[in-house]
């Protein structure tokens, strides 16, 4: 399966996000993804320009370069780790029923407070909708009382 | 684009890039300064662009103005929260419309974003800035960055949000680019300034009614070094205090000028021991003058220490070494030994991993007294907090001055590494005489520091900054908020144990308009983003680090100014036909690598710089004048007539080494110059005291050697033994007194360090009672030798 295959592949499978969705489940600020973009280090999103939405391989994309970096790793020793697995990602991405099965056992880590995190399964998310979101955004509401 | 690789920098060539040039307008008005940078940029490509421009400014400036100019339409910025004016100019992007972001990465490092520059068309950006000018004694100066440094970020250092400091901080740099600068400067009060020099480039200089304006006197220059401008006006500046009421919100606000003045003798016996650590940056990027400069700085220091002052030296840079494993007393052997130690110096060491060296100077700190910590270096690293935050720790027993050196010193970090421990800076231009600034910073290190400084401000509240450091002889603003306007405000401290008062009357600006709530805003953001020195990890540092961001983005909307959690922006509204359609190609702007940065001979063909000089009595042939010079018919000056080419001698990093080596070999020296000959006579003088004899400057002196030799064998006193030499005596006195009476001008440069001397002849004169005749000999110089002086000095 060629890129374009996998990327429409994914835009008819998957929910598109904004980047304010994505900010808001990733912890990164708008200014990140966009250096992260221009960098390459993640693919632009899909549409036009800086208007384009995100797919879960972005979210996922970038949930494991937060997982990186809360492990203690800068963005340098990430880029050496992204390049180095980039063969056995392609093969995951080109092998689609793997990548539904991988897709599944991802854990999504969100921050909803210094200190405090809400982990979901992204299969979780998948069944529950939109409702993930709005724990997220109550959680967040709440945990500004503390 | 090709890119080389060369000092992990890649460097640029060959590239074209949408800037088209920088203008600067500065308004000089006292100690205060108003400028606006224009940066005009142009897509002459074919596909629309967002252009990136990394660019310094002073510390200490207020950025209070930021505009874009699109053909006649003047769009202003305005101040918010820094994540949420991205996503003001990243949505204005996305809809095609032209979007202008100005973000603070450094308090002297700035990001400018212009997005969306359709092909063909320009956009011309204004930043404006205020700015209180270094100032001290009569002086003032006038300095703006042009260029990055190169910063080293070292290899530990944790990104921040996600993305690596080096992105932030470091631009693209280049060998040479095609834009370049323009500079106007107007300086106000043309009466009371008696001379201008501007030792980075050469400028010509024209008169309005009440102002001198200097620009350059090519076209454009090369960005590739920092613009220096000095000037020193006819008498000392004097402590001042405006009130401003700011209209809108009705709040007042009070600007205090404090310039201390005291005639105390100082008296040198009763000065305590020093502990002098003196830490040269020995990093890859001193390489060339930097270094010269360094070494030549280290030894004036060594040679105005005290005898049993303790000391140290240590050399870093990816690694560090010191002179001994502790601290040694200063005397004529260990003196030697360390002039030998900085003669095989060089910039060789690599990186510059500044926490190492000084992590180990603040360890075991059991010593009661005050460790003096004497830093020289470009500072040319990306780990400025954190230094600042250790040296802040350890403040409570260490005073590190520091000295800035170099083309493109980190004017940011050098000054508040100093300001974290209320010690002094300096920083020092290459083609500006280093022996006066350095023997400035010198006294401030042995005395001089005005402690427990308390500001009455009748109603004032939220002073800015709320710690006031003041040396003996230096200036300061500080500022506040009040309720109403104040009389007078009363100041006072003490010097030396001796308490110091002041009263300065409230001068009320009415409907002048003032930066000083611009002014005051900025203080206030230093003070809340320096006050967040704790440990981090607890969730009280977390809640106080929320509160204290919070507050200072909430003082940089309500003044308009920015700081590293707000930034302007800007976005251009436009017709659908004007919109931007597809995604802008992103373009780094690269800068100029500063001159002699590592050695290297960057910005070939750049014209040399000249230094430039205005002098209120004499004009060198030179500076270009035009108008009226205020002071036509060659009023008596005591300043020497200046030409470039004599400055370039003096200026050399050389100097003073040169000079201080050259009496042997019998050079001659040039008795109309009253400075180089004291710096000449200042370098002679020993460890323990006294003057090393050198008959040069005897003859510029206007002195037989042999007359006074003779002399000197016609003293007589009680038991002389073969430690008293008399004509060594004879000799160390004449020059002491002719510093007295002939240098008194001069006195902030020699008095701090010729103590030893004077404690070493009231010695001799204790044991020995030395007379010519039935005279003492001070007196018998007095009437024998001062009135036969060369009329030159």
């Amino acid at each position: 399966m060629t890129y374009n295959c996998y990327n429409k592949a994914m835009s008819e499978n998957n929910k598109k996000y904004s980047i304010d969705e994505i900010s808001e489940l990733t912890g990164f600020t708008r200014r990140t993804i966009r250096f992260y973009i221009e960098e390459g280090i993640i693919r632009a999103p899909a549409g036009r320009g800086r208007g384009g939405f995100y797919y879960d391989s972005h979210l996922s994309d970038l949930m494991k370069i937060k997982n990186l970096q809360d492990s203690g790793l800068n963005l340098s020793s990430i880029r050496e780790i992204l390049k180095s697995e980039s063969g056995d990602y392609q093969i995951l991405k080109e092998q689609e029923e793997v990548f539904e099965d991988y897709k599944r056992d991802i854990w999504v880590r969100c921050e909803i407070a210094e200190g405090l995190e809400l982990h979901f399964k992204r299969s979780t998310e998948e069944k529950s909708g939109r409702k993930i979101n709005e724990i997220i955004k109550i959680a967040k509401n709440i945990s500004k009382e503390i | 684009m090709d890119t080389d690789n060369d000092f992990g920098l890649s460097l640029i060539t060959g590239e074209e890039v949408p800037l088209e040039g920088v203008k600067v307008k500065a308004y000089i008005n006292g100690r205060g300064s108003k400028v606006i940078i224009t940066q005009m940029f142009k897509n002459t490509g074919k596909n629309a662009i967002e252009a990136v421009y990394k660019f310094p400014l002073p510390s200490d400036s207020a950025v209070c103005g930021f505009r874009a100019i699109i053909g006649d339409r003047i769009i202003r910025g305005e101040i918010e929260e820094k994540e949420k004016a991205f996503k003001i100019y990243d949505e204005a992007m996305a809809k095609g419309d032209g979007a202008y972001l100005l973000d603070e990465e450094r308090p002297n490092i700035f990001t400018l974003s212009v997005g969306n520059l359709n092909p063909q068309r320009s956009a011309i950006i204004e930043v404006e800035y205020v700015s209180l000018l270094d100032s001290s004694g009569n002086g003032a100066k006038f300095y703006l960055p042009t260029t990055i440094s190169p910063r080293y970020i070292p290899d530990n250092m944790p990104d921040q949000n996600g993305i690596p400091v080096d992105e932030t901080i470091n631009p693209l740099f280049a060998f040479d680019v095609d834009y370049g600068l323009k500079i106007s400067v107007e300086v106000s009060g043309k009466d009371l300034i008696s001379s201008i020099d501007c030792p980075s480039h050469k400028l010509k200089t024209s008169y309005g009614s009440n102002t001198i304006c200097q620009e350059f006197s090519s076209d454009t220059v090369k960005m590739d070094r920092d613009f220096v401008l000095n000037i020193a006006y006819r008498e000392d500046l004097k402590s001042r205090a405006y009130y401003f009421e700011d209209k809108k919100s009705g709040v007042g606000f009070v600007e205090l000028d404090l310039s201390p003045r005291t005639d105390e003798k100082k008296d040198s016996s009763k000065s305590r021991q020093n502990e002098i650590i003196f830490v040269l940056d020995c990093s890859g990027s001193m390489e060339g003058s930097s270094i010269v400069q360094a070494k030549n700085a280290l030894e004036i220091l060594l040679r105005a220490m005290k005898p049993g002052d303790k000391f140290n030296i240590y050399r870093f840079g990816s690694t560090f070494n010191k002179f001994c494993d502790y601290s040694v007393v200063y005397d004529d052997d260990t003196f030697a030994k360390a002039l030998a130690f900085i003669k095989n110096t060089e910039a060789d060491l690599g990186g510059t991993e500044i926490l190492a060296p000084l992590n180990d100077l603040f360890k075991g700190d059991d010593n009661k007294n005050i460790k003096n910590i004497i830093l020289i270096t470009d500072g040319e690293v990306g780990n400025e907090d954190d230094v600042i935050k250790l040296v802040k720790l350890n403040s409570a027993k260490n005073r590190l001055f520091t000295v800035g050196i170099g083309y493109g010193p980190n004017e940011y970090f050098i000054k508040g590494m100093a300001d974290a421990t209320g010690a002094a800076s300096q920083i020092v231009h290459p083609e500006e005489r280093i022996e006066p600034k350095i023997l400035g910073l010198f006294n401030n290190l042995s005395h001089g520091r005005i402690e427990n400084i308390k500001i009455d401000w009748e109603a004032g509240t939220q002073q800015s900054p709320s710690d006031v450091v003041l040396f003996e002889g230096g200036n300061v603003s500080v500022f506040a908020k009040t309720v109403r306007i104040p009389e007078k405000i009363k100041v006072s401290g003490m010097l030396d144990d001796k308490l110091l008062n002041f009263e300065i009357p409230v001068i009320c600006l009415g409907e002048v308009e003032s930066p000083i709530p611009q002014l005051w805003a900025r203080e206030a953001i230093k003070e809340l983003e320096s006050g967040m020195v704790m440990q981090p990890g607890s969730a009280q540092t977390r809640r106080k680090e929320k509160s204290v961001n919070d507050k200072v983005i909430e003082i940089s909307k309500e003044f308009g100014v920015i700081s590293r959690l707000a930034s302007f922006v800007s976005v251009e509204e436009r017709s659908e036909e004007e919109k931007t359609k597809g995604a802008a190609i992103l373009k780094k702007i690269p800068v100029m690598l500063t001159k002699d940065w590592h050695g290297l001979k960057a910005g070939v063909g750049a014209p040399a710089p000249l230094m430039s000089t205005y002098d209120s009595a004499l004009i060198s042939s030179n500076n270009i004048c035009e108008g009226e010079p205020p002071f036509a018919n060659n009023e008596v000056s005591l300043n020497k007539k200046v030409t470039p080419d004599s400055f370039r001698s003096n200026s050399s990093g050389q100097h003073l080494r040169a000079k201080a080596f050259s009496v042997n070999n019998k050079k001659v020296i040039l008795s109309n110059d009253r400075e180089e000959l004291l710096l000449e006579i200042l370098s002679l003088q020993k460890p323990s005291g006294g003057f090393e004899i050198s008959e040069e400057i005897l003859k510029a002196l206007g002195i037989d050697y042999n007359n006074l030799k003779e002399t000197a064998k016609k003293i007589i006193g009680s038991s002389f033994d073969n430690k008293f030499t008399p004509f060594q005596f004879l000799y160390s006195l004449v020059i002491l007194e002719v510093l007295k009476s002939k240098f008194s001008d001069k006195k902030d440069s020699w008095e701090a360090i010729t103590g030893k001397t004077e404690n070493w002849l009231n010695e001799q004169n204790m044991k020995y009672k030395p007379l010519i005749g039935n005279q003492g000999i001070p007196e018998f110089i007095k009437k024998n030798v001062l009135p036969n002086l060369s009329s030159a000095i």
